[in-house]
């Protein structure tokens, strides 16, 4: 038994170590990573950064907003920031981020639509942060307060890896360690998507939320950090159902625009929730003219 | 409980400290701990289906006492009848019943009547068919006079619950395993340590090879409309490898932990890929569920005796018999068939024993050869597996199909993020590590254990899939 004891140790010791020694390689691939998400791009901003023109939301900014076209007619800096998947609660991470980082923000905004109904939080974002996660102050504050998986993703090592591999696991820190870039340029944001499905088809809820936390918190720090921020619904296709609940919506939000009827041709959307390329020029025109320009 | 989960990580060294420390040298105590943590073990899932394993324990128990004790045929046969009817009448309700329900119904609306019968809400309970396949084997044995069944209740109902390999087999027979429960037990270094090399080789198996294929199969199979020829080969071949590094997997494991406190089990896969012909691919896969079969339905119903038109419907029965015992769907019953049609050419030509010895490559043709047959045993079992997958089988009819008429062959990008091409190297590396260890009973073993331990540890951790953690494919049989 002796015997085996001390080969179980070896086990043990062979099992940790190895946790130990991955914990380190993998931290030290993302920090010293090129920007591969928007999680990571916003980390190497700073205070000599000013964006006049920020979007935050959901794939309904980052394939909808062409902030080139804004640059181009405005003569300021925009920045898109949508992100697949992110919901209130994400986008309030992000500004939390931004201020962190001491980022110059003179106009904040916002696409909200369904995503008004989620409380939860972008698996997605949530897995981009931990690498960070013992090196940021920000995201370790966000974590401590909205993971139940805190403690052991703080203190097990390995375990935050290990447990997103799909994102952040071996095929992402190999990525890093050949510094591969991704398509994406972040200095910009937006990802067009191509092409049209005619059946798409999508309902939005039938009730609003009565309150969202999330949203009220980033009232709250926009109002405490003097940052101006308006709230917008970008375009659905005719197919999508229960429309109403727009108008619920904007009955619920000040500074709210509603652009959800304003592109009327549908071959200019790739589903009924996600304008294609052609779509997202004509939509962006229309939020520069009624938007930005009148301001 | 899963052998993969926190918690399993807390219970097994628990079980084996009180085992080994506390109750060490007192067979009886170390039975009843087994008992007890086997019990915990399983409830864990659903403490209900305790329930279940009790009622069949104590049928068993007590219906290979009666035909021990009668000397009257008669009585010997109605004893055993209890037993099988008890056992596989709880098999057929929860595994087939509702089965049976809508396949009576769709045969009748095949001629035009319509029939309004309700299915019942039924959980199928975990490893019910291991258990009872188990529990089978101890009374007909005792029946054949092969076996003097145990006076001790302890013993069978902790030989019937043993955890590790309760609820995916291996099925062990009570001639081998229930032994073992009489006997003082002594701790084994090299027994114990052959033990870890198993577990970790099992747990290798299960999250980097199993779960890695495990996504892409998902995508493959359930947009197989849109894939093109080459993914579904991929898909298929993919699934290969899932079903064989889940289900090994678990059986190494399996018979890991049983090392760990002093059993042996049998061995249940023998690097089936590597077989040179499907004779030898049974002989290799599920081995403890093949021979099963073989020794109590194959050769009471007179095996390779008899005619050859005899012969043929014992295999083609055997096959049927083996595929609807995965489930309860026409899918696994297809897949059987499928296996017994691949077989029936080496039958007729008496050639089913071809292959019983270790591969050996000697020369360029033999080489060659070798590699060839092996290679075509594991394209037909791929084709069967499309089958064993399918949610229906025109939806694998449809699968095969659309990779004969699609005739697209290049390398799809999947969604997820994932490449075929890394999960192509992974099983290269790994088809070629187990081909170097293949006379081995775990490629761990042997020269260069320590560094080949380290590294399939770094592999689990890197290479492994955590993020769906995913149940074992063999508990839902």
């Amino acid at each position: 038994m002796k015997k085996f004891l001390k080969y179980l140790f070896f086990i043990l010791v062979v099992t940790f170590a190895t946790a130990f020694l991955l914990e380190y390689i993998y931290s030290s691939s993302f920090k010293n990573a090129v920007a591969r998400n928007k999680t990571r791009y916003i980390l190497t901003l700073t205070e000599k950064d000013t964006i006049d023109y920020l979007f935050l939301g959901s794939s309904r900014v980052e394939n909808f907003i062409v902030t080139k076209k804004i640059e181009e007619q405005t003569k300021k800096r925009a920045l898109n920031l949508g992100t697949q998947g992110a919901k209130l609660d994400d986008i309030y991470l992000y500004l939390l981020l931004l201020k962190n980082q001491k980022v110059v923000m003179n106009n904040v905004f916002i696409q909200l639509d369904y995503i008004y109904n989620f409380e939860s939080n972008s698996l997605n974002i949530r897995s981009q942060m931990l690498p960070y996660l013992n090196q940021n102050k920000v995201f370790d504050a966000y974590l401590k307060q909205k993971d139940s998986n805190y403690f052991y993703l703080k203190n097990i090592p390995f375990y935050r890896y290990a447990i997103n591999d799909y994102s952040i696991g071996f095929r992402e820190v190999f990525n890093n360690l050949r510094s591969k870039k991704t398509k994406m340029d972040f200095t910009d944001g937006f990802v067009p998507v191509y092409g049209h499905d005619p059946n798409s088809k999508t309902n939005l809820p039938g009730k609003i939320l009565d309150r969202n936390k999330s949203y009220e918190e980033i009232i709250s720090f926009c109002k405490m950090n003097n940052i101006n921020v308006k709230f917008f619904c970008s375009p659905f296709s005719s197919k999508v159902n229960n429309k109403k609940y727009l108008k619920d919506l904007s009955n619920k939000v000040e500074n709210f625009y509603n652009f959800s009827e304003t592109i009327k041709d549908d071959k200019k959307f790739k589903n009924c929730s996600h304008l294609n390329e052609e779509g997202a020029h004509e939509f962006t025109q229309v939020f520069i003219n009624s938007v930005l320009l009148l301001k | 409980m899963l052998f993969n989960s926190l918690e399993f990580l807390l219970f097994l060294p628990i079980v084996f400290v009180l085992y080994w420390f506390v109750f060490k040298n007192q067979l009886r105590a170390q039975n009843i701990l087994l008992l007890i943590a086997s019990y915990v073990f399983y409830g864990w899932w659903d403490y209900r289906f305790l329930g279940l394993i009790l009622i069949s324990t104590l049928i068993d128990y007590f219906a290979a006492l009666l035909i021990h004790n009668s000397s009257d045929k008669k009585k010997r046969k109605l004893f055993l009848a209890i037993s099988l009817i008890a056992n596989l009448g709880m098999l057929g309700f929860f595994k087939y019943f509702n089965f049976f329900i809508e396949s009576w119904v769709e045969a009748w609306k095949m001629i035009g009547i319509n029939m309004h019968v309700s299915t019942l809400q039924i959980i199928l309970p975990v490893g019910i068919s291991f258990y009872t396949f188990q529990t089978l084997s101890y009374t007909i044995d005792v029946y054949r006079k092969q076996l003097t069944p145990t006076k001790s209740f302890i013993d069978f109902a902790a030989f019937v619950t043993f955890f590790p390999q309760l609820v995916a087999g291996p099925i062990e027979r009570a001639s081998h395993l229930l032994p073992q429960f009489y006997i003082k037990r002594t701790f084994d270094f090299e027994n114990a340590k052959s033990g870890v090399q198993l577990i970790i080789w099992g747990l290798f198996k299960k999250v980097v090879i199993a779960d890695s294929c495990a996504t892409y199969v998902n995508v493959i199979f359930d947009d197989y409309q849109n894939m093109n020829s080459l993914s579904l080969i991929l898909g298929s071949v993919y699934f290969a490898f899932q079903i064989y590094g889940d289900f090994s997997g678990y059986s190494d494991m399996a018979i890991g932990l049983s090392k760990l406190f002093g059993f042996d089990l049998m061995r249940n896969f023998n690097y089936p890929y590597f077989s040179r012909d499907i004779a030898e691919f049974w002989r290799r896969w599920h081995i403890s569920l093949s021979t099963w079969f073989r020794d109590y339905l194959y050769i009471p119903l007179g095996g390779s005796k008899g005619n050859k038109i005899s012969q043929v419907k014992n295999v083609f029965i055997i096959f049927l018999v083996s595929g609807f015992w995965h489930g309860a769907n026409w899918t696994f019953t297809a897949w059987g068939f499928l296996n017994a049609l691949y077989f029936l050419p080496l039958l007729l030509q008496n050639k089913n024993r071809t292959f019983t010895k270790d591969i050996e490559l000697k020369g360029i043709n033999n080489t060659f050869i070798i590699i060839s047959q092996i290679l075509l045993t594991f394209s037909l079992t791929c084709l069967a597996w499309i089958f064993f997958r399918a949610k229906t089988i025109k939806e694998a009819f449809d699968y095969c199909v659309q990779i004969v008429l699609d005739r697209t062959f290049t390398i799809d990008y999947l969604s997820h993020e994932r490449y075929n091409i890394e999960l192509l190297l992974l099983i290269f590396f790994y088809v070629t590590f187990e081909w170097f260890h293949r006379t081995k009973m775990n490629p761990l073993q042997g020269d260069k254990f320590y560094i080949k331990t380290i590294f399939v540890i770094i592999l689990i951790y890197t290479l492994g899939v955590y993020s769906n953690h995913t149940s074992f494919i063999y508990f839902q049989f």
